[in-house]
């Protein structure tokens, strides 16, 4: 017996584990979706000869297997853990970068700018010479906080595309590139989350007031409230997660002296705030910014300007709009990621509306990555 | 299925020990039978048609082969061996290299010969050789054929050597078919083993691979010669643990059931020369074409000419036997190159330079090895070879070379390392210093370890490709 010990414990210790899984991952209740990873999961494959045939069973089964395998975020954590401790700073295209920031790699796609930086040019030639055109091209953590990057990285610089952008870009277009600004700022002020790609409510305050500048605009002097929400894990988070990082805290600004009405057009749904505060207590929390992207967002509010505005967008835009609502009384925000054969083009819009400003407000991965330019028309 | 599959370990060898065990030891070979066939059955369920006829005919052919029988006419043992030669063999000429053929016949002549585009029948490579080597084996007298159906169609279809090897020989098992030794120590081993062996394919080879595939997917214009050099390397290091971490788990799991597989791989890479490469990399395979293919062709007994030529013919069909392409081929009649170079006089040489000197020899054509073995398009295994070598018009490092081997640094030291005997040299040296806390408390650690973070890996990586799949 004393001799067998040694084998006991070795036999004892897989069965639990070959054992312990399997039961554990039959008897605990199979999710549906997974929030960490943002996709619906395997469910249970129904059995049939046809589905056995194609050999589309089996498969189901496979990824029912993985999909559904007891403590599967704390498993996708311990391999990221492993890797680390490999010393592989990079996974999924994100990088661990120091004091908990994950940074997002960068690889130019010049082609694909030039495309879409050409859609802009051709719709800013386009529209009538009164109408004031503005760029505020957001540069992404990767680069603004390139001091926080792991050593050696194989991103490309941002200021090259920059510098590229604005060589071809129409003398139509004021281009704002709130580089310095940004890194001036993160010296004493969290401008990008840690934990997701976007830019924090400071850091699109000061994209804000830079492209005010680039206007020739005043920015509103406005004392806000500030509400905070703590433990957002974004979506750098789940591309690799572990505890690398300490959760984010988010900060909502709002100006009790404004009052404000949303319009989703095709969603047909009326609100009286910037903010969905149901997405506060869900993973996805930075759509608690006007609730997420939609095609075409209609705003009215009680702001310092007349004016008209159109903000042709991307997520980035969606923490700026309460300091856009501060300043104009009329604001429409169109997403061409969503924005395909509608009744207008938005040409037809700006005229029909009697548009008098248009801004682009884009961060630069976007530009580099985005195939939806070509339906601006 | 794949060993290294969630459904493997979660539900597959669950139901498999806890059947195995409780039935009684009659059946035992029925039941490692039956779900034999649902582990072929699972990704393919047609052709396990294909393999059940192949048992049958190695059945027949093999009680006909059999000499020692009572009434044996004097041609039919021949006849049968000959007739289980061109089934096999047919059948992999067939499904593996009709298409080949067809294509090679088409650019070659100019012909518009249609391809079948059949799938290849998962392990068919392995249990052909295998059926062969026991029919052959029967007709020479050195075993007695198996009348008993369900043994021999256990062997065939047993499922821990199925897909992948070791090419576990009928006569090496024979004795174990009807009886063999399921004991705890036994058992204890097979885990031990099956854990180092998963360990090995998802933590170490899939992660090296992710290397190699990012590499060799790379723009021309990203790559450098050291980049193209690394890319080989990482290939190299991929191939061998994937290979022989199949090989350490199917071993295990062998044991696991109370079968005793022969070992696969000796340390590969430590070779000192090509040739003592070959007698520790895929060891089943090369003593396959030793006894069935070279010492029939005459081996070393009919002149240094006759050597030569017959040695030829086992690294060309060696290197055919790997994949239905050009460059497996060229990849096989390469190490015949070699090895003949070294029978005649390389061999002498090399014995008077220093050992280090030796194992760079050996690396070195290893390694160049695996460069041709790596790329199926010509295309591409040229420019790499054109990048190795300073003619690609590569700069000698770049940027994106320094980022990947400081990404993979650590993996590759480790690598490195478990390439080497150091890990088993250090193990034993701990179970004799401290037999009771290494074998009770470090082992079972380090196998839970192993099986905690390869499911993690499992788990959180869709990335896990076999790499003898298609063999």
């Amino acid at each position: 017996m004393k001799k067998q010990l040694k084998n006991y414990i070795m036999i004892v210790c897989f069965l639990l584990f070959i054992f312990g899984f399997a039961v554990a991952s039959f008897i605990s209740e199979d999710r549906e979706f997974s929030e960490n990873e943002n996709r619906y999961l395997q469910q249970a494959p129904e059995f049939s000869w046809k589905k056995l045939e194609k050999g589309e069973f089996t498969s189901d089964i496979e990824s029912y297997m993985s999909d559904q395998i007891f403590m599967k975020d704390q498993l996708v954590s311990l391999k990221t853990v492993t890797d680390r401790t490999l010393l592989k700073n990079y996974q999924n295209g994100v990088y661990f970068g120091k004091d908990g920031y994950y940074l997002q790699d960068y690889q130019e796609n010049r082609p694909l700018i030039e495309k879409n930086i050409s859609c802009l040019n051709d719709f800013a030639d386009s529209l009538d010479k009164s109408v004031d055109v503005s760029f505020l091209l957001v540069p992404n953590a990767v680069s603004v906080m390139s001091d926080k990057l792991p050593a050696v990285t194989q991103t490309d610089d941002q200021l090259e595309s920059e510098k590229y952008i604005s060589s071809i870009l129409s003398d139509r277009i004021n281009l704002c590139f709130p580089y310095d600004q940004l890194k001036d700022a993160a010296k004493s002020t969290q401008v990008f989350y840690k934990t997701d790609h976007h830019w924090t409510a400071e850091g699109a305050k000061v994209g804000f007031d830079t492209l005010m500048t680039a206007m020739n605009e005043d920015i509103p002097q406005v004392s806000y409230n500030i509400e905070t929400v703590k433990d957002f894990h974004g979506t750098l988070y789940s591309k690799a997660p572990t505890d690398f990082s300490a959760a984010d805290e988010m900060h909502f600004y709002t100006n009790p002296d404004n009052s404000v009405k949303v319009n989703y057009v095709e969603e047909n749904k009326q609100t009286d705030t910037l903010f969905d505060d149901s997405f506060k207590t869900k993973k996805d929390k930075y759509s608690t910014f006007m609730g997420g992207n939609f095609a075409l967002t209609e705003i009215e509010t009680n702001g310092e300007s007349d004016e008209h505005v159109l903000i042709i967008k991307d997520s980035y835009a969606n923490t700026v709009m309460p300091y856009f609502a501060d300043k104009y009384k009329h604001i429409t925000m169109i997403d061409m990621r969503y924005y395909h054969i509608m009744d207008k083009t938005v040409s037809e819009y700006v005229k029909d509306n009697g548009i008098t400003k248009v801004i682009f407000l884009y961060n630069m991965d976007f530009v580099n990555t985005d195939n939806n330019f070509i339906w601006l028309e | 299925m794949l060993f290294s599959s969630t459904t493997f370990l979660f539900a597959f060898l669950p139901i498999v020990l806890i059947t195995y065990y409780i039935v009684p030891r009659i059946t035992r070979n029925l039941v490692l039978f039956i779900f034999s066939l649902v582990f072929y059955a699972w990704g393919e369920p047609v052709y396990i048609v294909l393999m059940i006829a192949s048992t049958i005919v190695a059945y027949i052919t093999g009680l006909l082969a059999d000499k020692q029988r009572k009434n044996a006419k004097k041609y039919t043992p021949l006849i049968a061996m000959i007739g289980a030669v061109v089934w096999n063999i047919g059948l992999l000429l067939f499904f593996k290299y009709t298409d080949f053929f067809i294509g090679a016949a088409n650019s070659i002549f100019g012909t518009q010969i249609k391809t079948l585009g059949l799938a290849l029948p998962i392990g068919i490579s392995f249990y052909s050789f295998q059926t062969l080597s026991y029919v052959i084996d029967v007709y020479k007298g050195e075993v007695r054929s198996q009348k008993n159906f369900l043994d021999l169609a256990t062997y065939v279809a047993l499922f821990p050597q199925l897909i992948a090897g070791p090419i576990v020989r009928y006569i090496d098992v024979a004795e174990q078919l009807k009886k063999r030794n399921e004991s705890i120590e036994h058992f204890a081993q097979g885990v031990w083993r099956f854990s180092i062996g998963l360990g090995k394919k998802v933590i170490l080879a899939n992660t090296i691979g992710e290397l190699f595939d990012t590499i060799s997917n790379s723009a021309q214009s990203e790559l450098s010669v050291a980049a193209s050099w690394l890319g080989i390397i990482a290939y190299t290091f991929q191939i061998y643990f994937d290979f022989s971490g199949y090989s350490d788990m199917a071993i295990g799991l062998g044991k696991m059931f109370g079968f005793d597989f022969l070992e696969n791989f000796n340390y590969p890479y430590i070779s000192t020369s090509i040739t003592d490469f070959w007698r520790r990399w895929h060891m089943s395979l090369s003593s396959w074409f030793r006894d069935y293919v070279y010492i029939p062709l005459g081996g070393n007994r009919k002149g240094k000419a006759r050597q030569c030529l017959n040695i030829m013919i086992v690294w060309f069909l060696t290197g055919f036997w790997h994949g239905a392409n050009w460059n497996f081929m060229l990849w096989g009649v390469y190490f015949g190159v070699i090895l003949l170079c070294e029978k005649l006089f390389l061999g002498k040489a090399l014995k008077k330079i220093p050992a280090f000197f030796q194992h760079i020899y050996a690396l070195l054509f290893i390694v160049i090895g695996w460069g041709i073995f790596s790329y199926e398009d010509f295309g591409k295994l040229t420019q790499n070879f054109k990048n190795m070598f300073g003619a690609g018009g590569l700069p000698l490092i770049n940027h994106q070379t320094v980022f990947w081997l400081a990404q993979y640094a650590v993996t590759i030291v480790i690598l490195v390392i478990a390439s080497t005997q150091l890990p088993k040299k250090l193990c034993l040296k701990l179970q004799t210093k401290c037999p009771e806390i290494c074998g009770c408390i470090l082992q079972p650690l380090w196998a839970l370890t192993l099986l905690a973070v390869s499911t993690a890996y499992l788990a959180g990586n869709s990335f896990n490709p076999f790499l003898y799949f298609r063999f």
